[in-house]
């Protein structure tokens, strides 16, 4: 791994050490000669043109300069230290355009590490995440996700973002057409409910906002547009529930309560991942659907995370179209991925350079030894 | 026998006289004799004589004595007259360190001079100083010999010199037949060089020549980027030395061979001479080999 990769093209100073002792002549000793008629100067010629001198010289100048290419490209000596995932600040840019998304708005939802960025243009969107990526210590990425049609996304923003920043791109499936209604917001209840019409036969994905309806709008868009739902049982509904902390005890308790066996499996993956934060169940005999209540602000990049897992839990998702001639291919994608750097190895100032710096001063001083000696 | 005398030691002594004694000592506890033979005139034997014979060399004495014609035979041995050519260009002067070519050339030159003279013969010198021609004619006796060997000690390697023309003047200024020697690299100007060695050889003047080299630049020990320097032009290049010394060893061992084989094929007198080796022993190599007649038609012999 290197620092300066580009620095490898100063190899190309290898050529001036054996151009030097191709054309030496300067360490001739001069000597007085009788005659010079046997000396033939054809043979000089020949001998000038073709014979390197000094090889053991030649040999330490090309090291030196070798040392010197490897010790400005930065090396550095094993495998770089490992960053694990979490570790990285991730920002995800959500493609909200009507092709793309459930809801039309941007938004922007930053949390600790990590922040979800919705944007009617991903140009702006990715600027944004890189304004916030930038603003991270070290190992940052940004996920861009989308259904990637031509022209939502230029090669110039793309260079505009630091190299330092990785670069993911997640392809969705572009919506079969614009969604109809969006949310609609049950006012005192803040239940939000996913209208039937919009999604199929779906039921919906309801979420229970305490008070902020704005915030949980968002989120539930958020969670969409990275697992759009096609279609779900016509039977089934789930109640998302974020409370606020007078409420969380009595509810956990509640929960506790019924019976865990009975957790309707879709909800299983987000309860995996989230044993602590996530506790849900049937919302009781007799009745349909589930409660899941969720630890977490509603206006959370967690919340976000949550309710897209609970989505993809609830229903068909439909496969991306990557032969989709209206959608940049994902050869173009993958170019323009790239893995996040974990710390900017010019600014850190790796140390196993010096050593190279070392070896560079020392045969520095091997090379006029035996210069002086040659003399 | 082997030599005692270190061509470093030798060469280090200031005084050419005792050295040119020291080297001629040399030669002598070889005891082997000299091939250089004079032509002075001597009774040899009585034949009888024979219709055509001069009647100056009748013996009237023995005629008046036994009524008996004899004719007197004699071993004609006229003093021989030698020049000695040492070239004291700027070539000769390598290796800068230790004997050089020069030092050993004029150590030679010295001995050859002092064994000539010590044997009643006439010696002249032929050389350059800073391109100026210096002669001093050939004549005998020990003042004579101090003034060659005074001449030999101011003498420094510079400059270029024209051997053909140096040749040529020192062949015309032996007014009888001679010996002519040069002593020199014999890297300049080979052709009108041996040209003019065959017109002096042409002329009845026995040439001969001592091709001075320094091992180092027979055996090309160099290594690594070198500039070499042209002694006598200042010209110079830079060669991986160790990349050109087998090319360079084959010019040079073609040059000498060829140098050799033309004196050879023209009866010139040849001798490798290199500052590495004693210089009476090598002095000592060459007389034999000349007494042998291996390279050269001795030069006295019997005239009936």
């Amino acid at each position: 791994m290197w620092a300066q990769p580009w620095a490898w093209l100063g190899l190309i100073g290898l050529a001036a050490p054996v151009a030097i002792h191709l054309l030496a002549r300067h360490h001739a000793v001069r000597t007085a000669f009788p005659t010079l008629r046997f000396i033939d100067a054809s043979e000089l010629n020949a001998i000038q043109r073709h014979r390197l001198t000094d090889i053991p010289l030649l040999l330490v100048r090309l090291l030196l300069v070798a040392l010197a290419v490897a010790a400005i490209a930065g090396p550095r000596f094993g495998s770089a230290p490992a960053v694990a995932d979490e570790e990285i600040a991730h920002a995800t840019v959500y493609d909200m355009t009507p092709s793309a998304a459930a809801g039309r708005s941007d938004s922007f939802i930053e949390g600790p590490r990590r922040a979800h960025i919705g944007a009617e243009s991903l140009d702006a969107g990715l600027m944004a995440a890189a304004a916030w990526a930038s603003r991270q210590p070290r190992g940052r990425e940004i996920i861009v996700v989308s259904d990637f049609q031509r022209g939502s996304i230029s090669e110039a923003a793309i260079g505009r973002v630091p190299h330092d920043i990785g670069l993911r791109f997640e392809r969705v499936p572009s919506r079969p057409g614009p969604l109809p209604q969006g949310l609609s917001i049950d006012g005192e209840r803040a239940r939000m409910t996913w209208p039937a019409s919009a999604m199929a036969s779906a039921r919906a994905i309801a979420v229970v906002a305490g008070t902020d309806q704005a915030a949980a709008e968002r989120t539930l868009a958020a969670a969409l547009s990275v697992t759009p739902v096609y279609a779900t049982a016509p039977d089934l509904s789930v109640t998302v529930v974020f409370p606020k902390a007078p409420e969380r005890e009595a509810l956990a308790a509640v929960l506790q309560a019924i019976d865990q066996r009975e957790q309707f499996a879709v909800v299983k993956t987000a309860l995996a991942r989230w044993p602590s934060r996530v506790q849900a169940g049937r919302r009781g005999p007799g009745r349909d659907g589930f409660v899941v209540l969720v630890d977490a602000e509603p206006s959370s990049p967690d919340a976000v995370e949550i309710i897209s897992s609970l989505a993809a839990g609830l229903g068909e998702t439909a496969p991306a179209s990557e032969s989709d001639p209206r959608t940049i291919p994902d050869e173009q994608l993958k170019r323009w991925e790239r893995a996040p750097r974990p710390v900017d190895l010019r600014e850190a100032g790796e140390p196993q350079g010096r050593w190279l710096w070392m070896g560079v001063v020392a045969l520095l001083g091997i090379e006029t030894w035996m210069r002086r000696r040659a003399a | 026998m082997k030599s005692v005398l270190d061509p470093a030691v030798v060469a280090a002594i200031d005084d050419l006289e005792v050295v040119a004694r020291y080297i001629v000592e040399g030669l002598r506890t070889g005891e082997h004799r000299s091939p250089f033979h004079g032509f002075s005139a001597e009774f040899s034997q009585y034949r009888p004589y024979r219709p055509g014979d001069d009647l100056k060399y009748l013996d009237w004495k023995v005629l008046a004595r036994t009524d008996r014609l004899y004719t007197r035979q004699f071993r004609e041995t006229t003093n021989l007259s030698a020049m000695l050519v040492l070239d004291a260009s700027a070539s000769m002067a390598y290796p800068a360190d230790g004997v050089s070519k020069f030092k050993y050339a004029r150590m030679l030159t010295a001995a050859l001079a002092y064994l000539l003279v010590q044997q009643g013969d006439a010696v002249g010198l032929m050389t350059t100083d800073h391109g100026r021609l210096l002669y001093l004619p050939p004549r005998g006796g020990k003042m004579h010999l101090r003034r060659v060997l005074a001449q030999l000690s101011k003498l420094t390697p510079s400059g270029t010199w024209s051997p053909g023309a140096v040749i040529a003047r020192a062949a015309e200024l032996l007014r009888r037949r001679g010996v002519l020697l040069v002593l020199s690299d014999f890297y300049d100007d080979d052709a009108a060089t041996l040209t003019e060695l065959k017109r002096a050889s042409r002329r009845g003047h026995e040439a001969g020549i001592l091709q001075v080299m320094s091992k180092p630049e027979i055996e090309f020990p160099y290594s690594g980027g070198t500039e070499f320097e042209d002694l006598e032009s200042s010209a110079r290049r830079v060669v991986d030395a160790a990349g050109i010394a087998r090319g360079y060893r084959a010019r040079v061992g073609e040059f000498l061979e060829r140098w050799r084989a033309d004196a050879r094929g023209s009866a010139i007198d040849y001798a490798l001479m290199t500052t590495d080796r004693p210089p009476d022993e090598a002095l000592r190599g060459y007389l034999i080999r000349r007494g042998a007649g291996r390279d050269v038609t001795p030069l006295a012999g019997a005239h009936h």
